[in-house]
């Protein structure tokens, strides 16, 4: 993947470990609304650690990153960085918490600590289109820093809760007008739980966004005790002890897969 | 006004006893069974077959969904308009086909529902799911001997949203529930890939009200046990080790599902009925031509057929005790 070179314009210090820089692109621009960038090189300096990016003017080149200098132990950032030009180079692969469609009006979305910083580049690629957003953040987000961040970019659409729990989520979720669409973040388990509940309360498919972080570890719906464990080797059911025959067929439903009982 | 006196006379229209092999629905149209689209359209649109076997089969669908509702019985919440409809259009087949059996007294949306057979009554609102001692799908098919699967036709997709299911070929409802034709099909051999699900699909996709179809299913049961429920495999399944040339007539069973779909007008759903025929091999074996078919038909299916179907470990017995038998 080529290297973009590019001019910085502004630097913010948004959160403990999290800064939000203004870039220009030079001559090249980055291929998505948002995506994630795997290098920034400056003088002979590689930062590798977590880049987000959110085009916020397609005419004047401009873009917002979002760099996370939490894991890393040398802080390049605070001592050399800024110098007014460095090189991008995109990571292809990434998937954003959400994309928005055409037809988008309001995004509500759930997200955690963990999912935070994916957010972030959303709520300005959502701000840039006129969405309008809600956000629901669960757990304790100790950082204060970016709870004013949130705070000033979405004035009273953000709220904080100390978990999700499923009366008050689907009172939520059922005062909803169509053209409402769910960005769901944060832990698969909490992910797999808050798409079930939108599913009943009527969201389709398409009008739900998932991302998880953490592994999604490969679950087996028990076809005797309809109990749903994690996939092991020599598959047994932890909970009725049937052994059990693991199929490819798989319940979106559920998120699992049908693991029918094996006899000698 | 169909309504007739609930009286235990009424209940002695015995159903005419026909011996099964004269009324039994042989799948089999020549020498050799592949996966096709063997759908055609249904001549006398109607959703039930009243056989002889009403009153067992009855019983026993409603000592399963009494024992083990949520492995007979499944409904995702917005099927409520299609169960509805299919209880509407199942009472006035009923009534209108089986005066003998059922009769209906309506009053405006107050209807009042009679089974003769099993002198039982039932007074409901329609639309009203709280007027009935179960929703609207589990009521009905527990006058009925057919299994009921509602699908959804949503977002130009079809979708398993409900269905009463006491009698299935080894698939569970409490998985299946909410998939699409797609996913659901997902275990059936070469079906995906070869293509066939998707020319279905559209076929499903593009049905008309009034315009119904059927198929016949097949595949084979040892001991004739209808509830073969992947649930409780470890009861039935051990069986099929039991097979032997000798034993073969008695206890290996020919399958079949008659199968109807209708276009649903009103949820723009369609109603997918199963009854299952059950006749051991060795009642088959009294019509000569039907033994050297089926024989026929077993000796040139591939092994993947056989084993999906569950009976490759007996099969080799099975074509002997067919052999033996002509
Ligand atoms: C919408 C109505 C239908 C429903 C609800 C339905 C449902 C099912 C289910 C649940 C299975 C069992 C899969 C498993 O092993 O888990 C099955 C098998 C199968 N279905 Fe369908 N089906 C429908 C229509 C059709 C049609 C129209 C065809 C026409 C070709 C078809 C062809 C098959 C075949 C070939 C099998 C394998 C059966 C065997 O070998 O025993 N299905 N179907």
């Amino acid at each position: 993947m080529e290297e973009k070179k590019c001019e910085l314009l502004r630097k913010e210090k948004i959160g403990h470990h999290i800064h939000k820089l203004e870039v220009k692109m030079d001559d090249a621009v980055l291929s998505k609304d948002c995506g994630k960038i795997r290098t920034i090189k400056w003088e002979g300096h590689v930062f590798e650690h977590p880049i987000l990016y959110v085009r916020i003017s397609k005419r004047r080149k401009k873009y917002y990153l979002f760099l996370d200098e939490s894991k890393s132990e040398c802080s390049l950032l605070r001592d050399r960085f800024p110098c007014s030009n460095f090189y991008l180079q995109e990571d292809e692969e990434y998937v954003p918490a959400y994309v928005p469609r055409n037809n988008d009006q309001k995004v509500i979305s759930f997200i955690d600590e963990q999912s935070l910083f994916d957010t972030l580049p959303v709520i300005d690629l959502l701000l840039s289109k006129n969405i309008e957003q809600q956000i629901y953040a669960a757990g304790s987000l100790s950082d204060n820093k970016i709870k004013q961040y949130l705070n000033r970019q979405l004035q009273e659409n953000v709220t904080y809760m100390t978990s999700f729990t499923s009366t008050h989520i689907s009172s939520i979720l059922s005062g909803q007008f169509i053209g409402t669409s769910l960005s769901i973040t944060g832990t698969w388990p909490v992910v797999q739980e808050l798409k079930k509940l939108a599913v009943s309360q009527g969201f389709t498919e398409e009008e739900i966004q998932c991302k998880g972080v953490g592994p999604k570890q490969k679950k087996v719906f028990c076809v005797k005790c309809y109990s749903i464990n994690e996939l092991k080797e020599d598959m047994n059911c932890p909970d009725c002890h049937a052994d059990l025959d693991v199929s490819d067929h798989f319940s979106r439903r559920l998120e699992a897969y049908l693991g029918y009982i094996e006899i000698e | 006004m169909y309504h007739m006196e609930l009286t235990s006379a009424s209940r002695s229209h015995a159903i005419p006893s026909q011996p099964l092999i004269d009324r039994f629905p042989f799948p089999f149209k020549e020498d050799k069974y592949r996966y096709s689209n063997n759908s055609k359209a249904l001549e006398s649109p109607l959703v039930l077959d009243i056989t002889p076997e009403y009153f067992e089969e009855v019983k026993s669908k409603r000592d399963i969904l009494a024992k083990t509702h949520n492995r007979a019985y499944q409904a995702l919440s917005h099927s409520m308009d299609g169960q509805w409809e299919i209880l509407e259009n199942i009472i006035e087949e009923m009534v209108e086909q089986h005066p003998g059996y059922f009769g209906l007294e309506k009053d405006g949306d107050i209807w009042t529902f009679y089974n003769y057979l099993l002198e039982e009554q039932q007074t409901f609102t329609l639309g009203d799911p709280s007027t009935l001692p179960y929703e609207p799908l589990d009521f009905i098919g527990r006058h009925v001997q057919e299994d009921l699967i509602y699908i959804g036709h949503r977002n130009g997709d079809l979708y398993m949203d409900a269905g009463q299911l006491c009698f299935p070929a080894n698939w569970s409802i409490a998985f299946n529930l909410g998939m699409t034709y797609t996913e659901f099909h997902s275990p059936v051999p070469h079906y995906s890939d070869s293509g066939l699900a998707e020319k279905v699909r559209n076929f499903l996709l593009r049905m008309e009200a009034g315009k119904p179809w059927t198929r016949l299913n097949w595949t084979l049961t040892v001991d004739g046990v209808l509830p073969t429920f992947p649930e409780i495999f470890d009861e039935w399944g051990t069986k099929a080790n039991e097979v032997t040339v000798e034993n073969a007539g008695e206890r290996v069973y020919l399958r079949v599902e008659d199968q109807k779909l209708f276009r649903l007008p009103r949820s723009y759903g369609i109603l997918f009925g199963i009854h299952t025929h059950l006749i051991s091999v060795e009642e088959l074996c009294k019509k000569q031509e039907w033994a050297v078919r089926f024989c026929n038909v077993l000796e040139d299916l591939p092994d993947y057929m056989a084993e999906y179907k569950g009976f490759l470990s007996y099969k080799p017995y099975l074509v002997q005790y067919l052999k033996n038998s002509f």
